[in-house]
């Protein structure tokens, strides 16, 4: 088979079709929303957050089977409650670290023990933690689309306040920025990203999808708006190569998707001029500041 | 010109009070915090004259870093009231802080003039971006500090000096009145000193008033109009003789210090310097 057959023969399926464009979404959504999550320092919150949706998605799954539209809703609500539970936690002085960690577990654990009442739980189980996107319908398309370009939307109009927050929180304070609104409607936003990630690539490995184009983007630019959008490019092109690598090889999409991405951060590593960023990222530089 | 004022006031998504010259630019009055019952600032009590450089001086753990977050509105004072040309101070973005260079992210993605752009963010308002007077702001405050040529520089890749003058750009284009600044010339050369306070100067053809936090004792008599001895209470506020008392001195830094009589006149030696705890 040439080339171009290679690339239009899996376009003749619509599922393939539907799959694809769910998933170049998905990617670009994360990427971008994944900037934040790198140069926060919210890597271990973002996955958290995606195993902590699983009890709404149980829930929706015991009222309305496999409808997407019970499992969005299910999740969207776990997750902004997570979110904001989260959010209020860190203000209140816990250790951070270990409130996440036993919280997500635990409703993580609750959320298997709901799905595993029904009888034919195992198919499901795996579609929730490792995505099925090949079973993307017409409607969930939609969902996925006007979710995504809610949260895209919404980051373009908060764009500098978000900026501001993130690099230097004393400053947000002296300018009177609405800070508590805005972090929490970041929270909000990643809630809303995993949920409609879900179908895409599962919980366990949405968090790669969040941060994995987004590292590879910083290892190669020092502009942020770059950054964004390398690695909105770097998730779309990790999709369509996952997706396609799962059409010809046949292994499981999500994580044929989750490897594309892995890949192009290992070339980005080699191909970056600044080294002295994994100095910093394994701790041997001191990173002054990490907040949520 | 008048109409149009008015009306594109209107447009504006806050109305910051204007400020009544009259009063002190700053003013605390019986000003106390406590953390958790251990009394962080204890009855302080001052005013500050718009235009006038005044340096803070204290050991670590004085209070100098809670003062400043009294002044500038992030912290709520247990007791007492703090004005801004009569104001409280949370109305107020006419407050800059200039933090210290060891507590920012020098790896962030983002270039000098981005930096020193982030200060207009409050100006600016929601939904808005940056217009052309912005960039003209942005440009004129890195200009002030000499560092217009380096606008498009990653901030990873500054000196320190040169870190510094971006975070006074950035209080510029703020354009604060009142300039809090936390140990600006900790690290720096004697060089980079003379450049931060060429800087000072000029800030005060503008009518800034600026606040400096510092270990230095040396410089903050020669360089300043007034100096604060704070140790949880104002000890001293004045002129460098009438401040630099051995009595008042020892108050300050409860003993860790030697002062030491020479031929050329006194020395004062502290062990606490520097911020991080180390002793020297």
């Amino acid at each position: 088979m040439n080339p171009i057959q290679l690339i239009l023969e899996p376009l003749s399926y619509a599922f393939m079709v539907r799959g694809l464009i769910a998933a170049i979404i998905v990617g670009t959504v994360c990427a971008v929303l994944g900037t934040y999550i790198v140069l926060r320092g919210m890597s271990l919150f973002g996955n958290a957050l995606a195993h902590a949706i699983l009890p709404g998605v149980a829930v929706g799954y015991l009222i309305g089977g496999n409808s997407q539209g019970w499992l969005f809703g299910g999740g969207l609500i776990a997750g902004i409650l997570t979110a904001l539970g989260i959010g209020a936690i860190s203000k209140g002085g816990i250790k951070q670290d270990t409130a996440i960690g036993v919280m997500f577990t635990g409703m993580f654990a609750l959320g298997i023990a709901l799905i595993s009442t029904v009888r034919s739980y195992t198919v499901d189980l795996t579609h929730f933690l490792f995505g099925d996107v090949l079973g993307v319908s017409n409607s969930d398309l939609w969902l996925i689309a006007i979710f995504g370009a809610i949260v895209l939307l919404t980051i373009l109009a908060f764009y500098k306040e978000f900026l501001v927050m993130s690099f230097d929180p004393i400053l947000a304070q002296t300018l009177r920025l609405p800070a508590t609104f805005l972090t929490y409607l970041l929270l909000i936003l990643i809630a809303v990203t995993i949920v409609l990630s879900l179908q895409t690539v599962g919980i366990a490995l949405m968090s790669a999808m969040l941060v994995t184009p987004a590292a590879s983007a910083y290892l190669l630019t020092r502009r942020l708006p770059v950054m964004m959008a390398l690695a909105a490019v770097f998730g779309a092109v990790s999709a369509v190569s996952g997706l396609y690598l799962s059409f010809y090889v046949n292994v499981a999409s999500g994580p044929a998707i989750v490897l594309s991405c892995t890949t192009l951060f290992i070339l980005s590593l080699l191909l970056s001029p600044h080294k002295s960023v994994m100095l910093h990222w394994t701790g041997l530089r001191r990173r002054p500041v990490t907040h949520s | 010109m008048e109409k149009l004022k008015q009306s594109t006031s209107s447009l504006r998504p806050k109305k910051w009070p204007e400020h009544d010259l009259s009063h002190p630019i700053l003013e605390l009055k019986n000003i106390s915090v406590r953390y958790n019952g251990t009394p962080a600032l204890d009855d302080v009590s001052f005013q500050l004259q718009r235009g006038e450089r005044v340096a803070i001086i204290g050991p670590n753990g004085a209070g100098k870093s809670t003062l400043f977050n009294v002044i500038s509105g992030m912290h709520p004072p247990t007791r007492g009231e703090v004005n801004i040309y009569g104001n409280t101070p949370g109305e107020h973005i006419c407050i800059a802080y200039v933090p210290q260079r060891s507590q920012a992210d020098w790896s962030f993605p983002v270039n000098v003039a981005d930096v020193v752009m982030m200060g207009r963010v409050g100006k600016m308002g929601l939904f808005h971006w940056p217009k052309r007077s912005d960039w003209d702001i942005v440009h004129d405050a890195l200009d002030l500090v000499s560092m217009d040529h380096l606008a498009s520089r990653q901030i990873g890749e500054l000196s320190g000096g040169q870190q510094q003058r971006v975070f006074i750009a950035r209080a510029l284009a703020q354009e604060a009145e009142l300039m809090l600044m936390d140990e600006p010339l900790t690290g720096l050369d004697v060089q980079s000193h003379e450049a931060i306070f060429s800087i000072l100067d000029k800030l005060r053809e503008r009518s800034v008033t600026i606040l400096v936090a510092t270990h230095d004792l040396n410089l903050a008599a020669e360089r300043f109009d007034r100096l604060m001895l704070l140790n949880h209470r104002v000890l001293g506020l004045g002129l460098a003789d009438e401040v630099f008392t051995p009595e008042l001195l020892n108050q300050a830094y409860s003993g860790r210090m030697r002062l030491i009589n020479t031929p050329n006149g006194t020395m004062f030696i502290s062990d606490t310097c520097c911020s991080g705890g180390h002793h020297a």
